[in-house]
Parts: C-alpha cells; structure tokens; sequence
C-alpha cells in the first residue's frame, strides 16, 4: 500500500469515502509520520490514543452511513484551541499544565464533521512571534531546511502540514501567522473574514485582531476544512449571523474576466516566481489594476500598539490563582509576580510592559487612540481599493525562512517580513496564501472569491 | 434648618454626591449563564467565564439591559440609543479575568433627577449624572486561614448597575433620603431588591466642604462602600466636620480615599496604592457597541410599573388623600401594594389611618415587614366596613383588630365568636339607660339645672354597661329622648 500520508486532505476525504482504506488505517500513518519526524517538534502534545479512538469511532458511522464531510480525516490542532480533556498550553509555561474542561467551537465543529485529532501543535508563545522560536516547548524547524525556522506563529501547523504529519491543521491569524509560516513552509494557508469563524475557546492573544483558520497543501483542502469551521456562533458576541456560502463550488477555476489589484506598496520587493505569476494569470483572462494603499508603511506600528494593548489585559487572567503554574509568594502581589515572571517568557513580557503603556492615562491618548484612527485610514485603503478591483494579488512574505539563529538575533523584525500581511488583519478582510507563497485579498464577506482565485494562483507553481 | 458646619471664622456647606452599585436582579449573570442568585455553597454558580477560563467569552444578558433601561426611566434619565463596553484594569484574586467589563465613556443611561425631602420638609431635586452597566467581582475571604486567602466567584459576574449623582447634596438628611428614594424606586421596579444588608446595594460617598457663599469645588474625598442608610448619613457628618476642622487648623489634605470605620466613628484613609492605580479603561474588543431602538426603549416604557411619585400624585388627587398620607403609603411598594388591597373603593383616609397608627405601630412593635403582617390588607378592609355598617362600634373595632393581629382570624369570625355586635335593640338600650338614670337623679339634676355637658359623661356610662357594643349616636338620641320624658 502506498504511502496514505502522501495524499491531500481532499484526496484523503475520496479514498475513505471509496473505502480504499479506513480512518484507522491513515490515522496510524500518520501517527506513524509523527513519530518518525518529531525531531521538528511540530507538536507540542501528540494524542495518539485519542486519535485512534476517534478513528474507530469514525469507521463506525461511516460504516452506519453517517459520514460527516471531514468523515476520518486526522488533522492537527494549534495549541491555541482549547480542546476539552486535551492539555493546551498556548505555548507556554504559565498553561504547561493547564487542561481544559471545554472545547473551541470551531475545533467541535471539525470533530462534528468527522476530524480525528492528532494531537495540538507548537505556536510562538500566545502566539506572538513570527518564527516559531519563543515556544516553551522549544523551536519548530521547517522540515524543508531544518536550519531554518517555519515561520509563525502557527509554525507547528504548517511544518506538520509540509512534513505530512496531518492531512491539515488549524491556525489563529493576529498579524499574519497563518499565511506567514504558509508561506515558509510551501503550503496553503487561509484566514476568513473576521467574524465568519468563532473565537469561543481560543486563547486570546488581541480579540479586535484574532482570527480562526486553516492550514492545508492545496486552496482545495482549505475549503474543506473552513467550510464546517464558519457560521454563527452564540457564544461569542462579534461571530457573523450571515449565512456562510458553499466554499468548494466556488472553486471553478474560472477567473477569466477578474480585476486583480496588485497594491503598490506591496512589490518592493517580489520573489522570483511573482513575474511568472502574473504571465500566468494573464493567459487565465483576468485584468491587473494599479492599486495604491497609501497608509500600508503605518499597519506595522498601528498593529503592535492595538495588538499589544489588547494582549496586555486579555493576559491579565494569568495570575495562578486559579489554573495553571503558580510560583508562591508572600503577598498576593508578590506570587503574582512571581508567577508572571516565571511564566511568561521574554517576549509576551515585552509586549505586556508595551500593551501596559500604550493602555495607561497617558499612552491611550498618544497612542491607542491614533492608532485606532490610523486603523480605520487602513481600512479606507481598502474600501477605495476594492472599488478598483475583485481581489488584491501580491506577495505574501517576499522573502526567504530565515535561520534558527537569524531568527533569534531579531530577523523577524526586518521590514519585508509581515508588512504585506498587517494591514488586512488589521481590517478583518478575508486573506490567503497559496503554496508558492503569493497571496490573494478579498472583500469583507467574499471569502470564496478569495479561495477561488488563490486556487488558480496555485496553478502557476 | 439647613445644614452648616460651623467652622472657627466661618460657616462650611457640604458638596456631596453618590455612587450606588444595585445588584440588577436577573437569573443569570450579566455576560454568562451562570445563576445570578445570592448565596449558594462557594463556587457552585461560576461558568468557565466567571473564574477566568482561557478562551471564555461574554455574552450579553439581555434581561439586565432591560433592568437598567426600567431604572434608568425610574430616574427620568436619558436612555442612551448606543452605550460601549470598556475594560477596567486592575490585579485582585476576586477578580478572575484581571479587567472589570463596565461603561465609562459611553453608558447606557444618561442624565436624570431624582427628588428627596429635605430636613426642613422641602422637595430638593438631586441630579443623576449617569448609570452604567458593569459586573460585580467575586469575594476574598480572609479569614479562613491564617496565611491563605479563599476565593468564592458566585458573585463574579453578576450585574451591576452604578448609579452617580450629581454633587446635588448638601446634608447628610438629603443623602439619606436620596438612597431611601432610590431603594424604593428599584424594588418598584423589580430591578434591584435593595437589600442593603446583603450587599446588593451598596454605596460610595464624596464629600467636599466649602465656605457658604464660595464658589467652585474644593479637595474631594471618596468613603468606599457604606452599607446601610444610617452609615452613610454618619459618615458624611463626620467626614465634612473632619474637613472643616482640617481647614481650620489651616492643614491641607490630600484628594483620597478613606473608609468608614462604625464601631470607632471614624473615616481613615485606605492604604495608599489602593488610591494610586491607573486603570487603563479601553472599548473591551470582545462586546460590540450595544444599539437599542427606539421602539425597544418604548416598549419597556408602556410596560413599566407605576413609580413612588406618580402614586403618590394620584393618591392626592384622586383619592382626597393629604401630602403626608400619600407619601407615607407610597414610599415603599409592599406598603402602596397593602394599602390598595384594603383600599378597593372605601374611605381612603380611614384605610391610611388604620394603615398609619394601629397597623404600623403592631407591626413596629412586633418588629415584622408589611409582607409579613399577620392581618390581611383584605381583612382591614373588612373591619372599616363592620364600623361604616354599624355592626361595631370603632371601640370594638380596636379590640377585633388585636385579635386579628394576634390569630390572623377575619373580622367576621372574630365579632361573630366573641358576641361583639353592636346592640340595636332600642328596647334594651332604653332599659339601660333608664337604670343608669334612675341610680344618678343628682346628676340628671343637674343637666336639668342646665350642666349640657354631663350627657356625655351618661353616654360614656352606656357604654360601659353595654361593654362598647352600642352605637354612641343612638344612645345619644335615646339618652335626649329619656332625659326629655323625664
């Protein structure tokens, strides 16, 4: 028998449905991948066991002709999910411990559709980072050059989605930490609209920026695995009563007579296969439009004081009073510092000391508030934009992983890193990364315009 | 008389306002679904939200904005059509999340009045500023052990409504009314049941003092969380007159927050970091700005309750009812509810004074709440229509409502078992009266010499004999009658 953890999700979905092989079969394919490559440390916490109890349990439905549309197909959840009975720790010391008595929505969902969880991936600590490399639970190397980091900060995802450690893999976008790591890792990442994807059972890193979605090796998988994750949820107040269109009809693979937008500000810098793109999508019959997105310089300052301030106090529960690690003290004051200190790595206390400032009497007024002004500029940007065009087209990260080292010496701060990616997370717009790392930009809402024609930008490898 | 401090070389008046927090009744909490119910073993009515769970989110409670919109019309306050939820910072172990979800830039209710009676009887109107809607923390119980503290989250979570004031307030008589006034309002209104005692109301006080005639405000000083009406008048006196003396002794003090301490009369200040935070208030991205129509606001308005002062204006107007009457029955619900129970058409001034003197004062005695009187309103009413009858006298009447009170009996039974019916056999009451004639000769002489005035005391002699059963008007007419044959 061939290799099952060499299929796609959607080729994977096929295979079970045909009854070539069952949701046992690849689970332990995979569980078998894993543990031949854990040396990347993609996981954090690998639940084998749980894995094959829900993939007998799977076999069992479909044999009772009750299959769901993600009906066996084993996947990996970001260690930002909260997974009920399942140790989560957002990477970091302070939850090292910390099992939840709840499941994410959207994670319930996928278990809904049939998902088999394989177990909970690594993330920068609460997810800040872009390289994977603040974990507590150490680095994820990127399973193309081992050396180099896989971006982030939903860096185990995409590892464990390159390396075929899952079928595919939730990530959590603030500031572009699905489609950056997508990027470095040579897949396919995709945040919907803010607001299609609940974020009950999420650790909140910024709750204004914080987005569900997925990692997959094709557009194609990642409307699968979108698909049941969007909808309405009660339990969490800014989730979107609107209805929530088919993804994978959308994939027609028909873009003739499109407008892309190719922003201007997002080209300075291009990889090599950004002019052979475009060549491309030429013969497909869509038409470029020259964009100007004259507040994108300013996304990068504007999302660290917003993301900072709103981090700051949504950390602010982590005092080890009630849950998680707790380092004593004598005082109340002093465990809380102790804890915190203890806890947090060096940078989630940067960036709290940071969020502290930009929130306090003097900060807010200085920055909190420009910042939020400059963020509805941002989005103006793009309502103007989007006038012009169906779709924004460009790079997602223009540049190569950086090493391990490079990325401990600072090189994520390099301007080229995320500077095409802030201004959409900061306006909540649909967003994906296709496997050859360009990027496709929607409407608010136009989720599957964006899929469709990151499918066809797919073909242009 | 109005109130003044007098100070060393001149008199003082005080500036107060204040800031009541009413626990909103509702089932469940104000952002999860948790019980919202005072009371319960520690930790029993907490949902993942209220002890700070990652990943929890709020949820609005719609019953609670529809408390503070009920309130708010209470206060005739402006109903806010967009109200924001902002975050309060602050580390404490009965506060899960680390942040206060409440409403400090835009609340869901605006300005308004309330009117009070001030010490000279006069109607004075105290401004509302505002009222927003927040989330009670949980408690810290210290006392369990000797180096550890316990943390119960029941009330983590509950509602709150913080009701401010203008600095309206100028004695501590106008503070105490204000918060009686604002007590009964809410417990009209099923909003809040006020019950100070457990901590569902509760109050911080500011009091500045300045000389009479000056204008602008001087250092202000926060009282945290008095807990009952006396308390808070108490500490306002003290605090102003601690103020004065201050000023007079040409000491500056600083702008702070003190506690007032009941046992030793005195307010002292808090440690002083509890004075010093920044908390770092910002829109909470987790709560989307709350948008209320007009047609929302509306109808909670057509389905509200009649309030204390509307009563009170109507009990005047249409029931013939004097000021004080009707301010005395309207002044909390279960006494208006009472009194319009025993009411139901009768003389409304003999209803309140049975209400006022004999009923209040059994139930004073016997320390019991109007809910709880042994005597149904519908049963007082019964009684009033034995005497309007003439079936007793108001003599007796006295007598059958002690014992209603005593054995919670109807009036009916009681006359009926203990033989009380007025005697209006005229036969009988002539016999009676001519025994009490014939055994007095020398005083009917003297009626005859032209003494009027002792033909009360032969009717007071009548009733005597007759125990109160005779109906004083009739053994006046037949005592003329006999007194004329005579």
């Amino acid at each position: 028998m061939t290799d099952l953890t060499n299929l796609t999700l959607s080729e994977t979905v096929k295979g079970l449905e045909n009854k070539e092989f069952s949701s046992v079969e690849v689970t332990k394919a995979y569980l078998d991948k894993m543990e031949q490559l854990r040396r990347l440390n993609a996981y954090i916490t690998e639940t084998p066991d749980v894995a094959l109890k829900m993939a007998a349990d799977s076999d069992k439905r479909r044999a009772e002709g009750k299959a769901g549309s993600l009906e066996g197909v084993p996947m990996a959840i970001k260690d930002m999910f909260c997974t009920k009975g399942i140790r989560t720790t957002a990477a970091s010391r302070i939850l090292s411990n910390f099992v939840p008595e709840f499941e994410a929505t959207t994670t319930q969902r996928l278990w809904n559709a049939g998902a088999v969880c394989l177990g909970k991936t690594n993330t920068d600590e609460f997810a800040m980072g872009s390289s994977t490399i603040t974990s507590y639970f150490g680095v994820t190397h990127n399973p193309h050059d081992e050396n180099r980091v896989p971006g982030g900060s939903s860096g185990g995802s995409a590892a464990a989605v390159a390396a075929h450690m899952c079928a595919g893999a939730t990530g959590t976008e603030t500031g572009g930490s699905i489609r950056h790591p997508a990027s470095f890792c040579q897949i396919t990442g995709f945040k919907p609209t803010y607001g299609r994807c609940s974020r009950y059972g999420v650790i909140a890193y910024a709750s204004s920026l914080d987005e569900p979605g997925v990692l997959g090796r094709s557009v194609e998988d990642c409307a699968r695995m979108i698909q049941p994750m969007m909808g309405f949820d009660e339990k969490d107040s800014t989730s979107s009563h609107r209805e929530v269109p088919d993804m994978l009809a959308a994939l027609d693979k028909n873009i003739k007579g499109m407008k892309l937008g190719i922003p201007k500000q997002y080209t300075e810098l291009v990889p090599d296969n950004w002019e052979p793109a475009l060549e491309f999508l030429k013969s497909e019959g869509v038409e470029f439009v020259d964009i100007d997105m004259p507040h994108t310089e300013e996304a990068g300052m504007v999302y660290y004081v917003i993301s900072q301030g709103e981090a700051t106090t949504n950390l602010a529960r982590y005092d080890g009073a009630r849950y998680g690690v707790r380092e004593e003290g004598k005082t109340l004051d002093e465990m809380y510092m102790n804890t915190r200190m203890e806890g947090f790595g060096q940078e989630v206390r940067n960036r709290m000391i940071l969020g502290t400032f930009f929130t306090s009497a003097k900060g807010y007024n200085d920055y909190f508030v420009p910042a939020q002004k400059m963020r509805t500029l941002i989005k103006q940007d793009f309502d103007k934009a989007f006038e012009k065009c169906d779709v924004l087209f460009s790079p997602a990260v223009p540049i190569k992983p950086f090493t391990i080292e490079e990325a401990k010496h600072g090189a994520a701060k390099g301007r080229f890193n995320d500077n095409y990616l802030m201004p959409s997370c900061l306006t909540g717009v649909p967003a994906g990364c296709a496997n050859n790392g360009l990027q496709v930009i929607g409407r608010m809402w136009d989720d599957a315009t964006v899929l469709k024609v990151l499918q066809v930008v797919e073909m242009s490898k | 008389m109005t109130y003044r401090i007098q100070g060393q070389r001149q008199e003082w008046e005080l500036i107060c306002g204040l800031e009541v927090h009413c626990e909103i009744l509702s089932k469940s909490k104000v952002f999860s679904g948790a019980s919202a119910e005072f009371g319960g073993d520690p930790n029993t009515h907490v949902a993942f939200l209220d002890c700070g769970m990652p990943g929890q989110l709020p949820i609005l409670n719609e019953k609670c904005v529809e408390q503070c919109i009920k309130t708010g019309m209470g206060l005739n306050a402006k109903i806010n059509a967009y109200s924001v939820f902002d975050r309060k910072n602050y580390f404490y172990g009965d506060l899960p999340t680390g942040y206060q979800i409440t409403q400090l830039f835009y609340p869901i209710v605006g300005e308004g009045y309330l009117d009070v009676t001030d010490e000279d009887g006069q109607t004075k109107r105290i401004g509302i500023e505002r009222l927003h809607l927040e989330q009670d923390a949980g408690k810290s119980i210290h006392d369990m052990h000797p180096t550890q503290s316990y943390l119960d989250f029941n009330r983590a979570g509950v509602g709150l409504m913080e009701i401010v004031s203008k600095p309206d307030i100028h004695s501590p008589e106008q503070a105490g009314d204000y918060l009686r006034r604002l007590r009964s309002i809410v417990r009209y209104l099923g909003t809040c049941d006020g019950n100070m005692d457990e901590g569902s109301m509760r109050c911080d006080i500011n009091v500045s003092v300045r000389p009479v005639g000056e204008e602008g405000f001087r250092h202000r000083v926060e009282i945290k969380n008095v807990n009952s009406v006396k308390f808070v008048m108490q500490a306002i006196d003290l605090e102003a007159h601690r103020q004065v003396s201050l000023y007079d002794a040409g000491k500056d003090f600083p702008q702070e927050t003190r506690l007032f301490d009941a046992a030793e009369m005195e307010t002292r200040p808090m440690r002083s970091k509890e004075n010093a935070l920044d908390y770092r208030y910002f829109p909470d991205p987790d709560l989307p700005p709350l948008r209320l129509t007009q047609d929302y606001i509306e109808d909670i308005r057509a389905h509200l309750p009649e309030l204390p002062a509307a009563k009170k204006e109507r009990y005047m107007a249409q029931l013939g009812l004097p000021e004080y009457d009707a301010r005395i029955l309207t002044a909390d619900k279960e006494t208006a509810a009472y009194f319009e129970r025993a009411y139901k058409g009768r003389d409304a001034k003999k209803v309140a004074n049975w209400i006022m003197g004999d009923l209040f004062g059994m139930l004073n005695k016997e320390c019991l709440s109007i809910e709880n009187s042994p005597v149904r309103p519908e049963d007082l009413g019964a009684l009033i229509d034995l005497i309007n009858d003439g079936t007793i006298s108001g003599k007796i009447a006295k007598e059958v409502f002690e014992i209603m009170f005593e054995t919670g009996k109807s009036p009916a039974v009681i006359v009926e078992e203990k033989g009380l019916k007025q005697v209006s056999d005229t036969g009988a009451i002539e016999q009676m009266i001519s025994d009490i004639l014939a055994a007095n000769m020398d005083k009917v002489a003297e009626i005859k010499a032209g003494k009027d005035k002792l033909k009360g005391w032969f009717v007071g002699q009548v009733m005597k004999a007759s125990q109160g059963k005779v109906n004083p008007a009739l053994a006046n007419q037949l005592l003329e009658k006999k007194l004329g044959e005579m």
